[in-house]
């Protein structure tokens, strides 16, 4: 047998059957610490913002032509806000708020809508109902390429819904899209910890009733850099590594000010 | 088996070395074939200021080696190991390690005339050695061979990204997949086709897996904590008295959670509704009247706002409704923005990694009656109601629509009414003898001459 003469680390795994992992993710019960806290802040595109491509209509004119579509992959604001920056809680348990609980279950609307999905980045938890909803008068349809969830890509007939449960936290935002429009491109980021956040047009995040005096590993991420690991914050530069960031927030609010984001990230 | 030590170099050997562009010592013996690597995958997936270092991608393939063995001897840690009851990891999973062994290793007939190497001699040219769909071959073929990694298969009676049954596979294998290069091997006997159905499985299942310790090495920066053990867990799956399994396995127990699915396969089978139209295929001369209804109601259905057919199908069915897109396989790799462009300068570096050159893919032209997941009306019902896995064809059904008439179309969902299906269904197999889909024939008293 000449093939043991290769490098193998691993005994050969002849355990394996017996070894089952049961991992839990689920939230610890609530207890301890009720005392919470609140992480905002500001994305800047550090650097002259790119002027967003306009869109090529080769689809459905009567109704997607009469919308300014711009692409969305990086969107700039008036003053520089970074858009679509998604900010999650890597701890695999977190003490969450019991206010989620409340919300555990709630439906969030995904809306294909003047031909672009609105949100463009929508957070979702495992548990609640992601209702894919088409508001346009004409078909468009949903592909989620996921990657621990299954996949899928179905219609939206005009006026037509479907509805999605995940079961599964994704590591990363999946991309959803619509192959009629096929500008038509978007995010879901689906995890069982309710700590997500999104910034908006302004740049702006903000993620309320996180646990104080707990460590907590924020991840950063953006669809076209990927990663956010090259930001400056109050003159400084700072190195997230594959986007992320530690931190233990006293009861209260934190702001982290301008978080300028390179734009070398986005070339 | 002495008759492994002098194995004849069949010809795929020497063209896998050709390949591999090293220019080197070619002619006086190939290096032995291995499984490459997945680097398109790694180089998407790492982060710019910390790519998979050297060490940890070889963690990964020795975990890989250790569990899939290598395409020599799939089996490679059979029988070793302190305990007694030592199993192969390939047993534990469930493979049939006959099979796996008939399929695997060079291409050679024995004394007795049996013939091993299988999937050499008839699978490797085109889907390559480690089953990425990159054979010596395949840049020369359109659409290009699948690549097994990513465990998606578009042709399939189960619905939307379930994985294909053993019947599905075989089915593909014996009947190949007209208007590509995927011929028929029904002139195999059962069992080389049993084996080569489990072969492909087991590369499908051990490139899954590669993609999976990927994705987490490249987010965690180390393997997980629980090693090979944690990785490969929760096998043999429980199954229960059907042959299902009874509960799926965590996402982290990777091999198990892939071979879940696999073995799940049949309980996601698609069971069309009883159609109440006569059939295309079955029509006879008192069918006729309602047979053309169905397909005038099929006609209408493709140009309709639900179902948007004609979007990419075309306002004439010939496939040309939109040429821009691009399969799964294709836009994960060469990822095209919203105009569908891609960048010439990430596309240099997926090529140079190894990435067949972009092509968009093309939607059906549905004049020519050749149907690449088979002709019978239910795998046309099929396409349509589950979509094409892998490529833009969206599902007009849902996934609780499977059960046939056993569930209410209240309860099935999707964007059309199942029985509606059947027409659309009715339609597509009129096409090609619509007249607009004959060939023009020669006008008469010219006089021409054929060259």
């Amino acid at each position: 047998m000449t093939f043991l003469s290769r490098p193998v680390r691993y005994p050969p795994p002849f355990i394996l059957t017996a070894i089952v992992i049961a991992v839990s993710i689920l939230a610890l019960p609530a207890g301890s610490s009720a005392e919470w806290a609140t992480l905002s802040g500001r994305f800047v595109y550090d650097g002259a913002p790119p002027v967003a491509n306009k869109i090529t209509v080769t689809k459905d004119l009567e109704v997607c032509g009469k919308f300014d579509l711009k692409a969305e992959a990086i969107r700039v604001g008036a003053d520089g806000g970074l858009a679509s920056v998604v900010v999650w809680v890597r701890n695999k348990t977190v003490n969450a708020h019991p206010d989620f609980a409340k919300t555990a279950q709630d439906q969030i609307v995904f809306d294909n809508k003047e031909c672009r999905f609105t949100p463009h980045v929508e957070a979702i938890r495992t548990g609640q109902t992601l209702r894919l909803k088409n508001s346009d008068s004409v078909a468009h349809n949903s592909q989620a390429l996921t990657s621990a969830n299954p996949q899928f890509n179905v219609n939206l007939p005009p006026g037509g819904h479907h509805d999605v449960i995940f079961t599964k936290s994704e590591r990363l935002p999946v991309p959803i899209s619509c192959a009629i429009h096929p500008w038509m491109k978007g995010y879901l980021i689906i995890k069982d910890n309710p700590y997500m956040a999104v910034s908006g047009e302004d740049g702006k995040f903000s993620m309320e009733n996180l646990p104080a005096g707990t460590e907590l590993e924020f991840q950063v991420w953006h669809e076209t850099s990927g990663y956010v690991d090259d930001v400056k914050s109050g003159g400084q530069k700072l190195s997230w590594k594959r986007g992320r960031f530690e931190k233990t927030l006293s009861p209260g609010d934190h702001d982290l000010g301008d978080i300028l984001v390179s734009s070398a990230l986005f070339q | 088996m002495s008759i492994r030590k002098h194995p004849p170099r069949p010809w795929p050997l020497l063209v896998l070395a050709l390949t591999l562009g090293s220019g080197v010592a070619v002619g006086c013996g190939s290096s032995e074939p291995y499984f490459r690597a997945n680097l398109t995958e790694m180089r998407l997936r790492e982060s710019r200021d910390e790519p998979i270092s050297p060490e940890l991608q070889s963690e990964i393939s020795n975990v890989l080696l250790s569990l899939f063995g290598d395409p020599d001897a799939p089996d490679i840690f059979a029988g070793q190991g302190v305990a007694a009851e030592a199993k192969a990891p390939l047993e534990a999973f469930g493979f049939d390690l006959a099979k796996l062994q008939l399929a695997a290793g060079p291409a050679f007939s024995d004394q007795t005339g049996k013939q091993h190497g299988l999937y050499r001699l008839h699978c490797a040219h085109c889907h390559g050695v480690s089953g990425d769909g990159n054979g010596p071959t395949a840049p020369f073929l359109n659409p290009y061979p699948r690549d097994y990694r990513q465990g998606k298969y578009k042709f399939k009676s189960t619905f939307g990204d379930a994985k294909p049954t053993d019947d599905d596979l075989k089915r593909i294998l014996k009947d190949g997949i007209p208007g590509t290069a995927m011929p028929s091997f029904v002139l195999l006997p059962d069992n080389e086709i049993d084996a080569l159905v489990e072969y492909v499985k087991y590369l499908s299942v051990r490139g899954e897996t590669e993609i999976r310790l990927i994705e987490y090495v490249a987010d965690e920066g180390e393997m997980p904590e629980g090693g090979i053990a944690e990785i490969a867990g929760g096998v043999p799956l429980q199954l229960d008295d059907d042959g299902l399994p009874e509960a799926e396995p965590e996402y982290e127990n990777v091999v198990a959670s892939i071979l879940y699915k696999w073995a799940a396969a049949p309980t996601r089978i698609v069971q069309p509704v009883v159609p109440t139209v006569p059939l295309n295929s079955q029509s006879s001369g008192k069918d006729a009247e309602a047979l053309a209804a169905s397909i005038e109601r099929g006609r209408k259905l493709f140009f309709s706002a639900e179902t948007k057919c004609a979007s990419c199908h075309g306002d004439a069915a010939l496939g040309d409704g939109e040429t821009t897109n691009f399969d799964d396989w294709t836009k994960a790799v060469f990822q095209p923005d919203a105009n569908m462009q891609i960048e010439a300068a990430h596309a240099a570096e997926m090529l140079a990694l190894g990435a067949l050159p972009v092509r968009n893919i093309r939607p059906r032209n549905l004049r020519q009656g050749i149907y690449r997941g088979g002709r019978r009306p239910i795998d046309i019902y099929r396409r349509i109601f589950s979509g094409i896995n892998g490529s833009p064809m969206p599902a007009q059904g849902s996934e609780a629509g499977i059960a046939g008439d056993n569930v209410s179309d209240d309860e099935a969902g999707g964007s059309v009414r199942r029985q509606k299906i059947w027409d659309l269904v009715n339609y597509v197999l009129s096409l090609p003898y619509e007249p607009l889909s004959q060939p023009p024939r020669p006008v008469e008293g010219y006089d021409i001459t054929l060259r």
